[in-house]
C-alpha cells in the first residue's frame, strides 16, 4: 500500500537563506508521525511547504497519489489537507461558531457544514459553551482546541499540528494530545504533528523523525526513539 | 430655530453623500488594508458614467446605478489584479500606486471632455419636499436612504453569508484564511471590485445633485478620509455614522463659523481622534494591530 502522503528529497527557505536541505518522509493512512527537534530546525518550514504556504525550492510532495508540490495553501482543504497553524492563529474578532464554519468553508452544501458544527461541539463541548463568544477571548487551551476543531470542519485526511503545545501548560498539552489521538481512532485520520516537546510528542506518535539543522539525522518508531540514548540527551533533558 | 433645524438637516442629508462614499473606501481598506486615494476618482468616473448612460440611452441616473455598478465592479478587480496584487508585498507602494491613478484617472477625464463642466436635469434634479417649514432636495433624500441600505446590507452581508464571514477572515488573518481554503487574491478582487462599485453607485446617485468636473473627486475623497478614521478604520457603520457626524460639522461650522473654514474643523478633528482615540468611535480595539500585524 502507498503512503498517504510522501516527500521526497523537499528543499525550501525564505529567500536565498535554504532551511530545509532534502528531506524525504512519509506518513501512512491512520499513523501519526511526530517531526521533533530544536527550535530553529526547520519544522515549521516542512509544514509550510507541504501546506503550500511556502512553495519548496526542489523536491516533490505526492498526497493521495497527486503530486502536489506547487499547489497554492488554498487548495489543501479540498483535497484533505488541513493545518494547525502554531497559536492556532483563530480569527480573533470573529466568533467560535464562525471560526468553526470557515473550517468547512469549502464544503458547498450548507445543511452539511452545520451538521460538522454540532459533531465537533459535542466532541469538544467546551466549544459549545463558547459558541458566541470571540475567539481572542478564549483561553490558550480554548483557543488549540478550536484551531484542532476547525481544522476537523473540512474533513481532513492528513491534520497537520505546528507546535500544539507551545505556551499551554503540561496537562492541557495532554488534553490536546488525547483529543487529537480520539480523533485518529475514531475518524480514521492520519497525523503529522511538529513538536518541540519532544517527550510529549514521542508518546503519542507512532513514528517520529528527527530534524536537525534542515536535515533528519534520525527515524524510526516512536518507542524507539524515545528510549535511545541520543535522543534523550539533545532532545528531552534526560 | 427654524434655522438651526435646517442646518441640521442639510448636514444630515450631506452626511450620507459622504457616507456613501466612505463605506467603500472603507471595505477597501478593512480588508486589503489598502488607503484607495482614487476613490473620489471612481466616484467621478461613476458620475461620468451616469451622464453617458442618460445622454445616449436616456437612462434615468437611478436606473443607469445598475449599469454604473457593475462598470466599476469589473474595473475594480483590474485595478486590484493588474496594479495591487504584484505590489501585494509593498504596501507602501500600493499607496502610492492609488495616488498615481489618482492623477491619471482626473488627467484623462479633463483631457477627453476638456475640462468642461456638465450637469445633467433629471425629474430628481430640482424636485424638493416640504418638511414642515423647509424644503427638502429629493435626490439627497434618495442619497441618504440609498446609504443607509447599502449599510445595513453589507453589514448583513458580511456577518451572515459565508462570503462575507470569509471576507473577515482575510481581513483578520490572510494565511489562516488560505489554511481554510479561502483565495485570498480572488477575494481581494471581489472587495476592491466591491467597493469600486460601490463608489459608481455613489456617482449615479449625486449626478442629479452636483455639477460634474474631472477635479469632483477630490470633494469627496477628502471628507471621506475624515469620516473613515472619525468613525473607525474597517467599520461599516463607522462610516455610516461617522458621514453625518463631519456632515454636520461641516453645515454647523459653516453656518456658525465660516463657510471657508469648514474644511479646516474637519482636520482639526481628524488630527483630534487620531491623537485622541486612533481606533476611532466604532473600530474594533486592537483591530489595526490585526491590519499591520507581518502576514507572510
Amino acid at each position: 500500500m502507498s503512503a498517504l502522503l510522501t516527500v521526497t528529497a523537499l528543499h525550501a527557505g525564505y529567500g536565498t537563506v535554504p532551511v530545509l536541505r532534502g528531506v524525504s518522509l512519509y506518513v501512512n493512512a491512520g499513523e501519526i508521525v511526530a517531526i521533533v527537534g530544536a527550535n530553529g530546525a526547520g519544522k515549521s518550514t516542512l509544514l509550510g511547504a507541504i501546506s503550500g504556504l511556502l512553495p519548496p525550492t526542489g523536491g516533490t510532495i505526492m498526497f493521495r497519489g497527486a503530486d502536489v508540490t506547487a499547489r497554492p495553501a488554498h487548495r489543501g482543504p479540498a483535497s484533505g489537507m488541513a493545518l494547525v497553524p502554531e497559536g492556532g492563529r483563530l480569527f480573533p474578532f470573529l466568533t467560535v461558531e464562525d471560526n468553526l464554519l470557515l473550517g468547512g468553508f469549502t464544503v458547498a452544501d450548507k445543511a452539511e457544514r452545520l451538521r460538522r458544527l454540532n459533531e465537533v461541539m459535542e466532541t469538544f463541548p467546551i466549544l459549545g459553551e463558547r459558541r458566541f463568544q470571540l475567539a481572542g477571548k478564549l483561553s490558550g487551551g480554548e483557543r488549540q482546541m478550536c484551531a484542532v476543531a476547525r481544522a476537523i470542519m473540512s474533513r481532513p485526511a492528513l491534520m497537520m499540528l505546528d507546535e500544539p503545545s507551545v505556551g499551554l501548560s503540561p496537562l492541557m498539552v495532554e488534553r490536546i494530545l488525547a483529543a487529537v489521538q480520539t480523533l485518529v481512532a475514531r475518524i480514521g485520520l492520519s497525523v503529522l504533528l511538529v513538536e518541540q516537546n519532544t517527550v510529549e510528542a514521542l508518546e503519542v506518535a507512532d513514528r517520529a523523525y528527527v530534524l536537525d539543522h534542515g536535515n533528519f539525522v534520525l527515524d524510526g518508531p516512536a518507542r524507539t526513539l524515545a528510549a535511545d540514548p541520543r535522543v534523550q540527551q539533545a532532545y528531552m533533558g534526560l | 430655530m427654524a434655522s438651526f433645524a435646517g442646518v441640521l438637516l442639510a448636514g444630515v442629508l450631506l452626511g450620507g453623500i459622504y457616507s456613501l462614499v466612505a463605506i467603500g473606501l472603507n471595505l477597501i481598506f478593512g480588508v486589503i488594508r489598502v488607503v484607495n486615494f482614487a476613490q473620489g476618482e471612481f466616484v467621478m468616473l461613476g458620475m461620468y458614467a451616469t451622464v453617458v448612460a442618460y445622454t445616449l440611452l436616456h437612462l434615468d441616473p437611478y436606473l443607469g446605478m445598475l449599469l454604473v455598478f457593475p462598470l466599476l465592479f469589473v474595473f475594480g478587480m483590474a485595478v486590484q489584479r493588474f496594479i495591487l496584487q504584484p505590489l501585494q508585498n509593498e504596501p507602501m507602494m500600493q499607496i502610492f500606486a492609488t495616488f498615481g491613478m489618482l492623477m491619471l484617472l482626473q488627467n484623462v477625464v479633463l483631457a477627453v471632455t476638456g475640462g468642461t463642466a456638465v450637469s445633467i436635469r433629471t425629474p430628481a434634479s430640482g424636485l424638493t419636499i416640504a418638511v414642515g417649514p423647509l424644503q427638502v432636495s429629493v435626490a439627497r433624500v434618495v442619497a441618504l436612504l440609498a446609504v443607509t441600505v447599502v449599510a445595513v446590507g453589507l453589514q448583513w452581508a458580511l456577518h451572515t453569508t459565508m462570503t462575507g464571514k470569509a471576507v473577515r477572515a482575510v481581513a483578520q488573518d490572510r494565511r489562516a484564511a488560505r489554511l481554510m481554503g479561502i483565495d485570498v487574491e480572488r477575494t481581494y478582487m471581489l472587495t476592491f471590485g466591491f467597493g469600486a462599485g460601490l463608489a459608481g453607485v455613489a456617482g449615479a446617485l449625486l449626478t442629479p445633485i452636483f455639477t460634474l468636473t474631472p477635479q469632483i473627486g477630490g470633494n469627496f475623497i477628502l471628507p471621506a478620509f475624515a469620516v473613515v478614521v472619525l468613525g473607525g478604520l474597517g467599520s461599516v457603520w463607522g462610516a455610516y455614522i461617522g458621514g453625518f457626524l463631519i456632515g454636520l460639522t461641516e453645515a454647523l461650522a459653516g453656518f456658525y463659523l465660516d463657510p471657508a473654514l469648514k474644511q479646516a474643523v474637519w482636520f482639526a478633528i481628524f488630527i483630534l481622534v487620531l491623537v485622541v482615540r486612533p481606533t476611532g468611535l466604532f473600530g474594533v480595539v486592537g483591530a489595526e494591530e490585526v491590519g499591520l500585524r507581518v502576514q507572510e
